[in-house]
């Protein structure tokens, strides 16, 4: 019995992954299992509804085996899951953890990966994905052979994506040319077209949308000024304690666990706090940040929330502001005080 | 009279961004670990650039050229703490323990 993992995402290459898949599983061997597997948190926005559309990839995936493989002499059995992980995926090595735990679970001896899985213009995800199924596990990895970027243009350009890198890089290159003439309007349409063709794939995960775009754009007239206040409170806090003759500083490493989810809105978050002198993030790890912190006065700040209630607003609205503060969630981890010679 | 206003305007700026910048320098000699200096290299810096060229774009006045400056500003805080995140994650994933918790005195 061979048992095959297939973890599925929607993607230009899906088709022919699968086809290859099934083709060569049930090659040379008289029972295979295939396993397909939806993990939501990759695709899933607030926005979306992930469970569904998980079920209707994975009814296409599974009918698409069973075709490809009639007439085949091994018998064949298709199981399908919708596998909701427990821990936050962002990284290559949060989703090689949880098709680890599959492997160890399901006793499976091969997993298929297709070329372009992993979450939207993430081109390369699976590389670093295979490399540790690869390290940690016996089970046979493959990538199925196609080529995750057909043509010129990267893969998955739609039209809210290119128009609006295309309208920002000609917007941005006009602003730098000093006004409308002939010259600057050519140019830039090639500038921007070059902009976009080379980096569009790679700049948004989800295309913008009208409902939630612009309305940020106006939020961050409100963001952008409460952030300049805080910095600048900061900056004073800071510089009194730098210039103090005695350095009180406290430095201590905060784990923080913010109530700010996706890729943009935590990179938000992250530059924010990097911002403001006093705390700055180290790293940031399956929605975790590392906050190196200097001062007590820097660290109350953090654990009020503040910075946080105002990138939720950015991002999600007023309504999102209403939230318990990092330190009332138990979501904030001081270090011990160091100097005491407390050793962990 | 609006001419004065405006020019101590800027003159306050000036004499804000030096200090901001004067106070980053003093914070990398005197804080005693990398990431305690990166927090002052990039950020109390910010400012300090920050001021200096609000500065520019109130000399400059309302010209096209002025827009240029204010993008500057926006670049400045975009890529100031990607850096100083970039510095403080290196130290961190090369193992370089955050002053305090080494029993060694390393201030020096």
């Amino acid at each position: 019995m061979r048992r095959i993992l297939l973890p599925v995402a929607e993607s230009p290459t899906l088709e022919d992954t699968i086809t290859y898949v099934a083709e060569a599983g049930v090659r040379d061997t008289d029972a295979v299992r295939f396993r397909v597997i939806f993990l939501p948190q990759l695709r899933a926005t607030p926005l979306d509804a992930p469970a569904e559309r998980g079920d209707t990839l994975l009814n296409r995936v599974a009918t698409l085996i069973e075709e490809t493989t009639q007439g085949a002499t091994a018998a064949v059995s298709v199981e399908t899951e919708i596998v909701e992980a427990t821990i936050d995926l962002y990284t290559p090595i949060d989703v090689a953890e949880i098709l680890l735990e599959q492997i160890e679970t399901y006793d499976i001896d091969q997993v298929q990966l297709d070329p372009s899985y992993g979450p939207p213009s993430k081109h390369g995800f699976v590389h670093p994905v295979e490399r540790i199924l690869r390290e940690e596990s016996t089970a046979m990895v493959e990538i199925a052979p196609f080529d995750p970027t057909p043509g010129i243009l990267p893969g998955r350009l739609d039209v809210p994506r290119t128009g609006f890198i295309f309208t920002l890089s000609f917007l941005f290159y006009l602003v730098l040319a000093g006004g409308i003439s002939t010259y600057g309007l050519v140019t830039g349409a090639i500038t921007a077209g070059i902009v976009t063709i080379t980096l569009g794939a790679i700049t948004l995960w989800f295309p913008p949308r009208i409902r939630y775009t612009p309305i940020r754009f106006l939020r961050a007239f409100i963001y952008i000024p409460y952030l300049l206040i805080a910095i600048t409170r900061a900056n004073l806090d800071v510089s009194r304690v730098i210039l103090h003759p005695k350095l009180p500083i406290d430095p201590r490493v905060v784990r923080y666990h913010p109530a700010v989810y996706g890729p943009f809105p935590l990179a938000t978050l992250g530059n924010s706090i990097t911002l403001t002198p006093g705390t700055l993030s180290m790293r940031i790890e399956r929605g975790e940040l590392l906050v190196h912190t200097l001062t007590e006065d820097a660290r109350t700040d953090l654990i009020e929330g503040g910075l946080e209630r105002a990138v939720r607003f950015l991002f999600f609205g007023r309504r999102a502001m209403r939230v318990a503060s990092p330190g009332e969630r138990g979501d904030i981890t001081v270090s011990e005080p160091l100097e005491s010679g407390g050793e962990e | 009279m609006m001419d004065t206003v405006i020019q101590l305007l800027i003159i306050f700026l000036i004499i804000g961004g030096i200090f901001f910048t004067f106070v980053a320098a003093m914070g990398v000699v005197r804080l005693p670990d990398v990431y305690a200096r990166a927090h002052t290299a990039s950020q109390t810096d910010t400012l300090g650039a920050g001021f200096a060229v609000a500065a520019v774009v109130l000399a400059m006045g309302p010209e096209p050229r002025t827009a240029v400056a204010v993008l500057l500003l926006a670049f400045i805080f975009v890529t100031n703490p990607t850096a100083a995140h970039a510095i403080a994650r290196a130290a961190y994933a090369t193992g370089v323990p955050p002053w305090g918790e080494s029993t060694e005195d390393d201030t020096e």
